[in-house]
């Protein structure tokens, strides 16, 4: 097996794997998620020109997450939802605190649609540059900027209730 | 200034607090943006909570893929390809179907396939060119060029036997085997 | 906490888009009659292929779509396509005459099945042949083996209304050189 291939798996696997479990919202979803991208690259190997597998990958393994989004045409049951369940104590100073925040904004996150979810877990919370970002969803370079920054000012709103904090 | 003119302002200020962080804005419109947020306690706040947003996103920290994961890619990429599909899909499949389950009612509405993204059509593109090379070379291993062969006397030929329902030799080619088949009309 | 779903009852419902609709449509290639079956050589070899592109379904029509505007013969050329097949299988020791009798296995079947030969090397050690299927006067599909001196076994199937003129002109024109395509 191609020591590229191997170099490939290492560079890349942690994104995918992030980007994959902030997309399905399940750890097991995102392994399969993983192993289905790295084993449509091995099948691609010969024809991918090395800049582009990156995006091309991110692409896949997004395009992976989201289907399996769709295909799951279930509700969570009672008592074992989101870990956002997890009920939280009302500060006796009625202060919210850094944990709801995070978990608010979570929930929003994960409430976007698409591709303004994945461009917020891509460029904030990868890192990913602009010009990647813009080629795995398809996006110019002006609208990737453009639909982060109304994306980014949506949560906002949505959270508009910290603002006072 | 009224207030009719501070609330529009506040508006067109609410609109830039994103661009403005991320210092995509121009120089005139981030200082604009600067003296009004220096002046307005709301949109004062705004940024802040603008900030808080997009540092709280940015050290969400990357879930870190498992360490068993990647002898499993590997080993699966050196196993002959299963056939289309995966086993996990066709047990959720198998499981589905064995569920006596409640009704259910839909989580998301039905939403088609994606439009292949850019990466993924500069894929086919040049996976389309490495199929093409070789077609081309496969001909030029056989002596000659795909299309000449097939364009040349013995492609029309096939096409007139076969209008006249007659099966032809296809011609200019040094093959000699009859291929057997019947002819259609 | 791990979550626990309720699955909806019917399995239908799970006919849905990714890795089930690229099922779906290669099902539907499969069905095609200008599709070749070349068998599994990758069980026999004992490895895959080195080269595998399977190009149809929605993405070919894309494909030919995105290249209207710039190269309006390869949109024309793709429209009719439902699949452009190639596998190419790097040979080691004592695999050529694997190869070889796969394709010629694959040869007589085809023969037995309205394919028609239009190109021929009827070199034991090299052997090289092109098949067209046609139905009416229209083809259905074309198919090419090779087994390149001891090299490489390259099996090629492009499914659909081929226009085999177009088809080595663009290939003469776009195709990649694949002489020297180095993989690892």
């Amino acid at each position: 097996m191609s020591g590229d291939f191997q170099a490939t798996v290492q560079a890349h696997k942690d994104r995918l794997y992030a980007l994959a479990v902030h997309l399905t919202g399940d750890r097991s979803e995102a392994e399969d998620v993983v192993q289905e991208s790295f084993m449509k690259l091995w099948q691609h190997r010969a024809t991918l020109d090395g800049d582009a597998t990156l995006p091309w990958l991110l692409s896949v393994a997004r395009n992976a997450s989201l289907d399996r989004l769709r295909r799951r045409r279930m509700v969570p049951v009672d008592g074992t939802q989101l870990e956002a369940r997890e009920s939280v104590e009302p500060q006796p100073d009625r202060r919210l605190s850094d944990e709801e925040f995070t978990r608010r904004l979570n929930r929003a996150v994960a409430e976007l649609n698409e591709p303004y979810r994945s461009l917020v877990v891509m460029r904030e919370m990868q890192g990913l540059d602009y010009q990647t970002i813009a080629e795995a969803l398809a996006l110019s370079l002006s609208q990737v900027k453009v639909y982060l920054h109304r994306t980014r000012r949506r949560l906002r709103h949505q959270l508009s209730e910290f603002a006072h904090d | 200034m009224t207030d009719m003119n501070h609330i529009q302002d506040c508006e067109r200020i609410d609109e830039l607090l994103e661009a403005f962080l991320d210092g995509e804005l121009e120089v005139t419109e981030a200082m604009a943006v600067e003296r009004h947020v220096a002046g307005c306690r709301q949109c004062g706040e705004s940024l802040s909570l603008a900030q808080r947003i997009r540092d709280t996103l940015r050290s969400a920290g990357m879930p870190a893929c498992p360490d068993e994961l990647t002898p499993a890619i590997e080993t699966l990429a050196s196993r002959p390809r299963p056939s289309a599909g995966n086993w996990r899909h066709a047990l959720a499949a198998g499981l589905a179907a064995l569920a006596i389950g409640a009704a259910v009612a839909w989580q998301q509405p039905w939403r088609g396939n994606p439009d292949p993204s850019a990466a993924e059509l500069a894929q086919a593109r040049q996976e389309l060119r490495v199929a093409l090379g070789y077609i081309a070379e496969a001909g030029q291993l056989a002596g000659r060029d795909v299309g000449t062969v097939v364009t040349g006397a013995g492609m029309n030929s096939i096409r007139d036997g076969l209008r006249h329902g007659v099966n032809p030799r296809p011609g200019g080619s040094e093959d000699q085997d009859r291929s057997g088949t019947e002819g259609k009309s | 906490m791990k979550r626990f779903y309720i699955p909806l009852a019917a399995a239908t419902l799970f006919l849905a888009a990714g890795p089930l609709a690229a099922q779906d449509w290669q099902d539907a290639v499969k069905s095609k009659p200008g599709y070749v079956d070349f068998g599994d050589l990758s069980k026999e070899l004992g490895e895959e292929p080195k080269v595998e592109v399977m190009l149809g379904g929605p993405l070919i029509s894309f494909l030919a779509e995105a290249s209207r505007e710039d190269d309006p013969e390869l949109a024309d050329m793709l429209k009719g396509l439902a699949a452009v097949r190639v596998n190419v299988f790097e040979l080691k020791e004592g695999d050529a005459k694997v190869a070889r009798d796969r394709v010629n296995q694959v040869a007589k079947k085809l023969a037995g099945e309205h394919w028609q030969k239009t190109i021929s090397v009827n070199d034991d050690e090299n052997p090289v042949s092109m098949f067209i299927r046609t139905e009416g006067d229209k083809i259905s599909g074309l198919a090419m083996m090779v087994v390149s001196g001891d090299r490489e076994a390259v099996f090629i199937n492009v499914v659909g209304d081929v226009d085999p003129a177009a088809l080595g002109k663009l290939a003469a024109k776009l195709g990649v050189s694949v002489k020297g395509l180095s993989l690892d």
